[in-house]
């Protein structure tokens, strides 16, 4: 069944991946064009998902939210995996003193419950798509500095450390020829559920006012400008909510299917 | 046990002087003049900005200042909000019960959804019940608070009109959004649930109680579920965080009032000190609300004590 | 009367009283009763001293009173004053004051109470909201005896008595501000036929029937007192929420109905849809005179033609606002002049750019030596989405190859931006009770301040609005306030938008809803029908 989950999983992300790449050749018009005398028309021929109170084509707004969500997904794992894993890799091979410090720092972080941190980095870096990668991406440095110091330490026990150690391996060696490869399985795997997580967060941010600037299409901020019109205009908001579950969805479906894949231990 | 406790206790002062520091901090990580950004609305006088630099001590040395906003926090003074003019603690205190209730409503919606949902995967697996349960569990992980919570006014409030769509005060209004923010979190009791329950369900007192002949049913509530409930309320804290951390979406979402509200609006109109003010109180919350969850579980597990 | 008023009562006599049909004087109407209110923001404070915002004065509208009253028909009528009297030279009014009136706390109200309001507005050390403005060059107030009161101007001001019947010089007694501090912010306490009972922060805000009002109010038709026990307004800021919550009886009125919401109303019968013209300052674009490339007449004349107002009208305004011409919208001064300038009209924008040397560019956008023709639009972020015009404007310009950024921020930032005229300019309105409103938006010495966020320095503009401000005669005043606007205009100071529409929506059993001049309900003669 995980099998078949990760599989489907990797389909819906590959399908986004080429809608999102093609989202300008794809989509039926400019995502930003806009066309008073037919704003709030319900889905059908004229406009395949509807358009918004501007008269915006819905479809288009969507595959190009696609897009955003992706990059936007992909950039604050990046941040949080470029400065986490390097904190956790130091942390778990020293040890010591340096150790004890930088958790210390990470339970501060720690301190602040889910999209609470994210929130107090942006009030701090002021509005804007930019300054929410930077913040989800943050925000979740403290999960992948755990993570990958646990599996140093693990990996530290493993005999053929003990033995490289031994025999007087240097310590770029010892890292990066053992331990560094029983850092990376559980790596892909909590960075797959992790875009799902910061796409969630990222639309969130941008949900609440906090994120990009209009006139981006980008999922988040559609929902907030739909909420006006959910009674007369189901479709503004329900699609770009639609495109927000599907790619978590996908993602938390790979994300699974590769921890039983790559790494039996890290069950539920 | 006394020791483990003292430890545990012990052990959150450190992070607790953490949090106020790196709170303390933001208003100095902001770019731009913190006092010009909160009386922007007003047009000013260099008097009066030098007036509100003295009102929030800015003029002091800087450790100075910090001891000064611990030693406030500790007397309970969150100092003062720019655009209300009143107490941060006064707002808090105003917005704290409407968050509670949202998160102990929306927990209890977890477990009563998320516990059952796990038990029939787990008892029944790998039948279409247990596929199908996770199926679900998985859509709530994928789920978006803001989009369930809207697509729950559109249904149960505009069509149905069943509940109001916005707004706090009475029971009614705790419908929708202890709903939303319970079903997203239930997908985790859900899948943790399961899990468990799987393990306990292969342990040997399982099975050579089964093997005596006790009945099926027995078994599951008086061993089974009894020794998975143990994993499951260590998530409690964690989930308290979450969901914690939910309602400040899902407030907004449906116009609640409350402390989520709160750092949003906080946050939008850059009354810095009713943000630092939330954020401490929430943050030390959490990190006390874990404490006391490791406590129990210690009282509940004897084995932790060792540890 | 001036054409303008006239223009408005018609509107409303047409729109509301129609509506109605011939219903039961309102002193048949059934007394009690509780009305709920939905508003769509909660004010910032409810001293109308301290407020900036017309929320604030949308509440107290009938909790405190004035010394004048002014209502949609633009005559001004006696209410705490029974009569007062101009100096010859402009620089006083002398008012008469009625000697029976209480404050809500028993407060007697006299000349001592007047002179205590209008220092309290000037005092350096109070954070006065747009009271301080309708104070211009106040030199002090005289207590002449307990019930006469001089109040002084170092100029001659002419705006003043139109001011005096405006919500920011409300009077509140005395006693209560010097006592209850900064309870004043929820519990304002004036001598009106309604008084505040409570106040609940994000949620809503009390009042109720005051028992001791026994005159008659300036807009009633009788004697004594509210018909209705109980007035609650409740902030409601999702427009979607206040719509159903009026459907489904939990309101029996709101305020500011969504566009896409009024053809549902005008279909349904229980309800009853009002709409009055704002005077003051339309929806505008205030354009930044100093930035470049807005420092060129051309760019700024082109932005005029090229902005679609028709779009605006055919989507998030339908319904709820008219085209605007001009600085102040047709309600506060209108002519036929005014409505010449700037049609729609892209190619004639296309050409003015050319000629300023902006060529097409690749991607559509002019550039000019290297330069893309780029302006930033100041825009208050709602939450569910900045200013609603931005992103039409944002497009109808895009049509002439100029890229609009949007820059959506909440009301704090935005001023700033303003005062430091650092942005291409905001989209604002004023809301105004004289032709006065110029001054604030034009006036050289409020660069920096509230609201020449145009920033633009004139001295002839200077020299006109002061003129404006020393004229008495009505047709002079006139006349000064429409070379203005013509000023305004030509030099394409601004891009006025919006003309828009202070819109109600009742369940049609209430009754007898009155509105002030500034448009805000008077509510002692508004019943339920069972």
């Amino acid at each position: 069944m995980r099998h078949r989950g990760a599989v489907a999983g990797l389909v819906i992300l590959g399908v986004l991946a080429l809608l999102a790449i093609g989202a300008p050749w794809l989509s039926p018009s400019d995502p930003i064009k806009t066309a008073p005398r037919t704003a709030l028309q319900a889905p059908g021929s004229g406009y395949l998902l509807g358009s918004d109170q501007f008269g915006r084509d819905v479809a288009s707004r969507v595959l190009h939210g696609a897009r955003i969500s992706l990059v936007v997904g992909l950039i604050s794992v990046s941040i949080a995996v470029g400065i986490g894993a390097p904190i956790g890799l130091v942390s778990g091979f020293y040890g010591g003193r340096l150790d004890a410090v930088l958790m210390r720092v990470i339970d501060v972080l720690l301190a602040f419950p889910g999209i609470l941190l994210a929130l107090a980095i942006v009030s701090v870096l002021t509005p804007g798509l930019g300054n929410v990668m930077i913040a989800v991406g943050l925000a979740a440095v403290p999960t992948y500095a755990r993570l990958v110091r646990a599996s140093v330490l693990s990996a530290r026990e493993q005999v053929y450390v003990e033995a490289a150690r031994a025999i007087g391996g240097r310590d770029r060696t010892i890292l990066t020829r053992y331990i560094l490869p029983n850092v990376v399985a559980p790596l892909i795997v909590t960075g797959t559920l992790g875009l799902g997580t910061a796409i969630l967060s990222a639309a969130a941010l941008s949900f609440l006012g906090l994120g990009s600037q209009p006139p981006t299409a980008e999922w988040g901020r559609m929902l907030a400008e739909g909420r006006d019109y959910l009674r007369e205009a189901w479709w503004i908001s329900t699609f770009p909510g639609l495109g927000i579950m599907l790619t978590v969805l996908a993602m938390n479906l790979l994300g699974d299917g590769l921890r039983d894949l790559l790494d039996p231990r890290l069950k539920v | 046990m006394l020791i483990y406790l003292a430890r545990r206790v012990l052990a959150v002062v450190p992070v607790l002087f953490g949090v106020t520091l790196a709170v303390f901090s933001m208003l100095f990580l902001v770019p731009g003049d913190p006092v010009k950004m909160m009386l922007a609305e007003f047009v000013t006088s260099p008097d009066q900005i030098a007036q509100m630099r003295a009102q929030l001590h800015l003029d002091e040395p800087l450790p100075q200042q910090y001891g000064r906003f611990v030693a406030n926090a500790l007397r309970g003074d969150l100092g003062t909000s720019i655009r209300s003019r009143r107490p941060v603690a006064t707002e808090i205190a105003e917005n704290v019960a409407s968050t509670a209730q949202l998160a102990l409503a929306s927990m209890a919606v977890a477990i009563a959804i998320g516990v059952p949902l796990g038990l029939l995967a787990a008892l029944f697996r790998n039948t279409w019940l247990d596929v199908g349960s996770m199926v679900v569990a998985l859509l709530g992980v994928s789920m978006p608070s803001f989009w369930l919570g809207l697509l729950m006014i559109f249904v149960f409030s505009l069509h149905l009109a069943w509940f109001p769509a916005t707004g706090g005060g009475d029971l009614l209004h705790l419908v929708l959004p202890s709903l939303t923010l319970g079903t997203i979190a239930s997908a985790i009791i859900a899948r943790l649930t399961r899990s468990s329950m799987l393990e306990v369900l292969g342990q040997d007192y399982v099975r050579t109680a089964r093997a005596k002949g006790l009945a099926w049913w027995g078994v599951v509530v008086r061993h089974a579920l009894k020794n998975a409930l143990i994993p499951i309320i260590t998530i409690f804290g964690l989930q308290f965080g979450n969901l914690l951390a939910g309602a400040v979406i899902v407030e907004t979402v449906f116009s609640r009032p409350g402390l989520g509200r709160l750092i949003v609006g906080g946050i939008l109109a850059k009354d810095f000190p009713l943000v630092q003010g939330t954020v401490l109180f929430v943050a030390a919350s959490y990190v006390m609300i874990n404490v006391l969850v490791d406590v129990a579980y210690a009282f509940v597990d004897p084995r932790i004590r060792v540890g | 009367m001036p054409p303008s008023y006239s223009s408005r009562l018609v509107l409303v006599v047409a729109c509301v009283l129609a509506l109605l049909g011939i219903t039961a004087s309102t002193a048949h109407a059934q007394a009690g009763g509780t009305l709920v209110i939905a508003l769509d923001q909660e004010p910032p404070t409810l001293d109308p001293h301290a407020s900036p915002s017309a929320v604030t004065f949308q509440i107290i509208a009938s909790i405190t009173e004035n010394l004048v009253y002014r209502g949609l028909d633009g005559k001004l009528v006696p209410w705490l004053a029974e009569s007062w009297t101009s100096a010859r030279d402009g620089r006083s009014v002398t008012f008469k004051l009625r000697r029976d009136v209480k404050f809500h706390d028993g407060t007697p109200f006299n000349a001592d109470a007047v002179k205590f309001n209008f220092d309290r507005i000037v005092d350096p050390k109070f954070k006065a909201g747009g009271s301080r403005s309708s104070l211009a060059g106040y030199a002090g107030s005289k207590v002449l005896d307990e019930f006469t009161v001089q109040v002084s101007f170092e100029n001659p001001y002419a705006p003043f008595l139109a001011y005096a019947a405006g919500g920011t010089l409300s009077i509140v007694s005395p006693k209560a501000v010097r006592e209850t501090g900064d309870q004043v912010h929820t519990r304002p306490v004036g001598s009106g036929p309604f008084m505040v009972k409570d106040y609940v922060a994000k949620d809503h805000t009390t009042m109720v029937r005051n028992p001791a009002y026994t005159r008659k109010a300036p807009w009633s038709d009788r004697a004594g007192g509210a018909l209705l026990d109980t007035v609650v307004w409740k902030f409601v800021p999702e427009a979607g929420t206040r719509v159903t919550t009026l459907e489904s009886g939990e309101t029996q009125a709101i305020y500011l109905v969504p566009a896409q919401s009024l053809p549902r109303f005008e279909k349904n019968s229980a309800v009853r849809v009002e709409k009055i013209p704002y005077p003051g300052a339309p929806r505008i674009w205030l354009l930044n005179t100093t930035r470049p490339p807005l420092d060129d007449v051309k760019v700024r004349r082109a932005l005029n033609y090229a902005v679609d107002k028709e779009a605006l009208l055919a989507t998030v305004f339908k319904g709820i606002a008219l085209k605007a011409f001009a600085p102040l919208t047709a309600a506060m001064l209108d002519d036929p002049t005014l409505r010449q300038a700037y049609p729609f009209d892209p190619a004639k924008a296309q050409a003015l750019l050319a000629e300023a040397g902006w060529q097409p560019g690749a991607d559509g956008i002019r550039t000019r030596a290297g330069a893309r023709l780029e302006i930033v639009l100041n825009a208050i972020e709602y939450g569910g989405g900045p200013e609603p015009t931005a992103q039409l404007i944002q497009s109808s310009l895009r049509e002439v190859g100029i890229d609009v950024k949007i820059k959506a921020q909440a009301r704090p930032p935005w001023y700033e931006d303003n005062y430091r005229c650092a942005t291409h300019g905001p989209v604002m309105f004023l809301r105004a009770v004289d032709p006065d409103g110029l001054y604030p938006l034009f006036h050289s010495s409020l660069v920096g301040g509230n609201f020449n966020w145009s920033c633009v320095k004139n001295a002839k503009l200077d020299q006109l609005l002061e003129q404006g401000r020393r004229e008495f005669d009505p047709a002079k005043r006139r006349a000064i306030y429409l070379t203005i606007e013509q000023m305004a205009i030509d030099e394409a100071l601004t891009v006025p938008l919006l003309d828009e529409l202070s819109v109600w929506a009742f369940r049609a059993a209430v009754r007898g809803v009155k509105y002030n001049f500034a448009t805000y309900p008077v509510l002692s003669d508004a019943a339920i029908q069972k």
